[in-house]
């Protein structure tokens, strides 16, 4: 029928076509929800991504009291042997697809703490899959955001069949003692 | 209601307990040395005493003399008592040395049940048993860690629940030796150790 094709026609207009995944990763992409996880000073850092200067919620990111209502942990600070199993824990009760971002020299490597301590665990990566790094000590809330800029490009095109890259990311920059610095040039 | 000096409470204490000692930390601070025998006695005393009334245990600590600074070569593990009275505004300083071996002290948690912390900590860190203590467990690090870290030749785990504690090739020069790894060469007499640095 030739009228139903006709500009102005509300059946024709109120139609989107896209593939259901697009769709799904698209709002996923723009609501990250992330755990609040803070363990050391990093957590100051992520708080202040959270603050009106920085502002993660522009970028669909809320903080979430409980994993089960998160789709990003963010693992910002020191993380000890005893510390892990809850880690492991909180990223168990997250539903999939689940990310995790390591902030923080300690979160990726151990940091300071890697040659002296006893009880801080080298790299939150030895219990829960890591999809990207920010290094820094702490690293600043542009760090944090480059980071969940960077994640977002994996969200999007995440597929709910098929592979999930293992190969995670890492935050350039790089003046800082125990990791990157991003935001600053350079030190010579 | 006056504070007494520090001489006059030694004098009090020893009077009436019979092996106190009064002695000065490096610092020149005076403080009583308790063999662990007598501080039941000692610190029932500084309790109860109308005089002491030393009604809070501010803090409880202890170290490792192995390696420690400017004193001989000694196998004790020291537990620093630091006692302030909020009546009468005096304190004092009591430390109780137990050997490494059998590393026994009475537990002061029923006189101050601020102890009760204080002495899972310093068993936890520094393997002091307090006997007497009503629930003796571990409180910073997990109930089945082994060792006892604060002690100056602990030996780092290698691992800790089958999660290696060093990342892939990993390596630090002059790190704490861990378990599993060699015996270190045995230092030339001659060499005298860096000042500052770490034991």
């Amino acid at each position: 029928m030739a009228e139903t094709n006709k500009p102005g026609n509300a059946e024709d207009e109120q139609v989107v076509l896209t593939a259901v995944d697009e769709f799904l990763a698209w709002g996923k992409e723009n609501s990250l929800f992330y755990l609040l996880f803070a363990t050391a000073c990093c957590g100051i850092e992520l708080m202040q991504a959270g603050g009106p200067r920085y502002d993660v919620d522009r970028l669909g990111m809320i903080p979430r009291a409980t994993p089960r209502q998160a789709d990003l942990m963010i693992v910002a600070g020191t993380i000890t042997h005893k510390m892990a199993g809850v880690v492991r824990t909180l990223w168990e009760q997250m539903t999939e697809p689940r990310w995790v971002v390591s902030m923080g020299s300690c979160a990726n490597s151990g940091g300071p703490f890697s040659k002296w301590s006893y009880s801080v665990l080298n790299g939150v990566d030895k219990y829960v899959p890591v999809d990207v790094y920010i290094p820094g000590c702490p690293p600043r809330p542009e760090a944090l955001i480059d980071g969940v800029m960077a994640l977002r490009e994996r969200v999007r095109i995440y597929r709910t069949i098929g592979e999930r890259s293992k190969e995670p990311h890492v935050v350039q920059g790089g003046d800082c003692r125990f990791g990157g610095h991003p935001g600053k040039e350079p030190l010579a | 209601m006056t504070a007494l000096p520090f001489a006059e409470l030694a004098a009090k204490v020893s009077a009436a307990v019979p092996g106190v000692a009064t002695e000065q930390s490096e610092n020149g601070q005076p403080f009583l040395r308790v063999p662990a025998a007598a501080l039941l006695d000692v610190a029932t005393l500084l309790r109860r005493d109308g005089a002491l009334q030393f009604d809070a245990l501010m803090d409880l600590t202890g170290y490792d003399r192995l390696k420690f600074p400017a004193v001989p070569p000694s196998d004790a593990i020291a537990v620093v008592y630091l006692l302030w009275s909020y009546t009468l505004r005096h304190r004092v300083m009591l430390e109780v040395q137990a050997p490494r071996a059998a590393c026994t002290v009475p537990s002061v948690s029923g006189i101050w049940p601020a102890a009760i912390y204080f002495e899972r900590e310093i068993w936890d860190l520094l393997g002091v048993q307090f006997t007497g203590h009503p629930s003796l467990h571990r409180i910073m690090c997990p109930d089945d860690w082994v060792g006892h870290p604060l002690r100056k030749d602990y030996l780092y785990p290698a691992e800790y629940h089958g999660v290696s504690h060093l990342r892939e090739g990993q390596h630090f020069e002059g790190a704490p030796r861990r378990v599993g790894d060699p015996q270190p060469a045995p230092t030339p007499a001659a060499k005298a150790p860096a000042k500052g640095g770490h034991a």
